[in-house]
């Protein structure tokens, strides 16, 4: 039985119609990498985060982000200790496995910045000392997309360092109605999820993500897409270096948790919108026309030949 | 860039095209007779202008004029025959000629305007219903008291059996006409006034019959009829090509002849229409969703997505043997460039190809090898034997 699988077995009662983000934030967090999650609230995002951290063991940190809040809120800070005359480290929400950062818009440019760098260099520096943050590390951000006001959205630059960025919606009428009747059952099993793999099995299982293979052909598939990102008319800036890395590591990990060691063409495309979609820019004259990132990521994938032979 | 440009391609296709039906409508059917149906939702506003006399055509109208007047003023079929018959029988001659009024109408008409010029035999002899025939029969027989009762009732019937169809117009005038000359000869007044109502109402109904079908047919009979819109008219009228917007039925209410003189469009006009309108929508419908019917037009013709075989001479024989199985494959279900190995092989069992399951193993043997890097014999000879097992079928 493939690791997504048994996984999807369990959430699927917790989790009704989550199974594609479900998939990608496994698959994420065997990348190392971080996701961002754009969804309007009360679809269940912070339930998704939590239950991913429980069912890896794994230690989960929820912070919600408001305009006041300071760096030294979430990395922590030196407080000086009565008793022993001596300042003490006292560390902020950061320091955990999973982090869930709620509304990660509403935060001033100064603090998501200061995630942001504690994200790339999965390290923080607090007054002169630096202290690695613990293995792994996956932060889990959300924003609201229909929110323009008192909200600081994040710059290109920062968007570029979340791996994925998972559209999230609105479950069907069925779906809807199975949570409304079950909502007692499902707060219920999510209290008592116990983890399924330990924290050892998750870091051999990303140790085996990295020996999946990648053909040539399909890095020169990766290459051609982003490239194409790049000059497509419509698009003000493209895919990064970053963006084609991020794309192989995400493949590889989801042909893991399929149970392959292989990457084919499949996953790249399945993977080129939630790697993609944040990081493509569309020209002003285009967007008026109502042109958008994923319009412009089918348009590509359409257009570019698979490996052959 | 290239689909605005497909777009504009399509609508200047669209507008030739529309611009063309129009034509051929105009020349095809605008000349051409037109019926007196209206195509509901269809404008109404239309003016005809037909090339007839204009002296023959005043004359006609005229003369039903004339005749409008003559049976609005008389009760009685008496002031008819007194007054006007022959005058009525040359109209009803030349409506007949004109092909307007029928055979029936024209020798009803004589009846009920020629008093006593025939006599009891040929009137009866009109008649072929035999039911009327025997009630005509006890008439003739009955005595004065029952007469009267018998005469009413008979009308009666006769009324029913006219308005259900079931007798003509000149079996119906020929009753009356004998039931008003027994009245006369038996004194029974009352019965030959009624008589003489009811063939003044006959008289009418088929003036007003007439009046219609001859209009109508005058204008069905011109050769050249043009349309012309006028939007701001909410009247319909006739005219001629030198009296261009005069109303030729002004003063002539009665007539009541606007409801039916719409044109009609031709139903292969209606096909027509709907379908460029089915296209529109459909090419919009195709442009919006972002697919371009004319990209996959071309890479259905030239079929992108199959490999040269002749190239595959130094590759493992299973990526071979999958190329080979595309290029055959392919011919029933294109390939397209974008398609990946899997949703090729997809689109071969969702199309119920009866090589999907020889394909089947083919491209997992493809896959394993081209991407898993696995080369060993059992994998090849799997291949080979789905291979020469789907040439065979």
């Amino acid at each position: 039985m493939s690791m997504l699988r048994k996984i999807l077995d369990i959430v699927s009662e917790i989790l009704i119609e989550r199974e594609y983000e479900i998939s990608l934030l496994i698959a994420t967090l065997l990348s190392s990498g971080h996701a961002l999650m754009e969804g309007v609230p009360g679809i269940a995002k912070t339930l998704t985060a939590k239950t991913i951290a429980r069912l890896f063991d794994l230690e989960f940190k929820r912070i919600q982000m408001t305009p006041d809040l300071l760096p030294s809120d979430i990395l922590g800070s030196y407080v000086y200790n009565q008793k022993t005359g001596e300042f003490e480290l006292r560390q902020g929400p950061i320091f955990a496995n999973i982090i869930l950062v709620d509304e990660i818009n509403r935060a001033s440019p100064r603090t998501q910045s200061a995630l942001l760098e504690a994200m790339q260099e999965r390290q923080v520096t607090i007054e002169g000392v630096t202290l690695s943050l613990k293995q792994p590390f996956m932060v889990i951000a959300t924003q609201n997309p229909i929110e323009f006001e008192g909200v600081f959205p994040l710059p290109e630059a920062q968007l570029d360092r979340f791996l994925v960025k998972i559209e999230t919606t609105y479950p069907s009428t069925k779906g809807f109605i199975k949570i409304m009747s079950r909502i007692d059952e499902i707060e219920e099993r999510s209290r008592e999820l116990k983890p399924v793999i330990s924290r050892e099995e998750l870091f051999q299982h990303m140790n085996n993500v990295r020996n999946v293979r990648v053909d040539d052909s399909i890095y020169e598939y990766v290459a051609s897409i982003v490239e194409a990102t790049r000059s497509h008319p419509a698009v003000r800036l493209g895919g990064s270096p970053r963006a084609g890395i991020s794309m192989i590591r995400l493949a590889k990990s989801l042909a893991y948790i399929e149970g392959r060691n292989y990457v084919i063409p499949d996953d790249i495309k399945r993977i080129a919108r939630p790697v993609l979609i944040h990081r493509i820019i569309v020209k002003p004259e285009y967007e008026v026309e109502g042109v958008r990132p994923e319009n412009i990521i089918e348009n590509i994938l359409s257009k570019t030949p698979v490996p052959k032979p | 860039m290239g689909s605005k440009i497909l777009t504009l391609i399509l609508l200047i296709l669209l507008i030739l095209l529309i611009s063309t039906t129009l034509q051929i409508y105009e020349k095809t059917y605008a000349n051409e007779i037109y019926d007196n149906r209206h195509t509901i939702g269809f404008p109404q506003n239309i003016t005809y202008t037909i090339n007839i006399s204009s002296s023959e055509l005043s004359e006609i109208i005229n003369q039903l004029k004339n005749i409008d007047n003559i049976t609005s003023s008389c009760k009685n079929i008496d002031c008819v025959q007194n007054i006007s018959s022959s005058y009525i029988r040359s109209v009803a001659n030349r409506l007949r000629d004109e092909g307007v009024l029928s055979n029936d109408a024209y020798d009803a008409i004589n009846i009920l305007s020629n008093s006593g010029s025939s006599d009891y035999k040929d009137l009866y002899s009109l008649i072929n219903d035999p039911e009327i025939r025997s009630l005509l029969s006890q008439l003739n027989t009955s005595d004065i008291q029952k007469f009267a009762e018998l005469a009413n009732s008979s009308m009666n019937r006769l009324m029913e059996m006219y308005v259900s169809g079931r007798i003509s117009y000149k079996e119906y005038a020929a009753a009356l006409e004998l039931i008003r000359r027994l009245a006369l000869e038996k004194n029974v007044y009352d019965i030959y006034n009624l008589a003489g109502e009811r063939e003044m109402d006959l008289l009418r109904a088929i003036i007003d019959r007439s009046y219609s079908d001859a209009l109508l047919k005058m204008i069905s009979a011109s050769k050249d009829i043009s349309l012309i819109e006028k939007g701001s008219s909410n009247k319909i009228f006739v005219s001629q090509n030198n009296m261009s917007g005069s109303n030729l039925f002004s003063g002539f209410e009665g007539l009541r002849l606007v409801q039916i003189m719409f044109p009609s469009i031709p139903l292969t006009m209606i096909l027509e229409i709907a379908v460029v309108g089915v296209l529109i929508t459909l090419i919009i419908m195709l442009l919006r969703l972002g697919v371009n019917p004319l990209e996959k037009i071309s890479r259905y013709i030239t079929n992108r997505g199959v490999i040269d075989i002749s190239k595959l001479s130094n590759l493992p024989t299973p990526i071979k043997i999958y190329w080979m199985a595309v290029s055959i494959l392919s011919k029933r279900v294109p390939r397209y460039e974008n398609e990946t190995h899997r949703e090729y092989l997809k689109k071969i069992i969702e199309n119920k190809d009866p090589s999907s399951q020889n394909f089947s193993k083919i491209t997992e043997v493809y896959e394993l090898t081209k991407y898993a890097g696995v080369i060993n014999k059992d994998l090849e000879k799997t291949a080979e034997e789905s291979f020469k097992e789907m040439s065979r079928r």
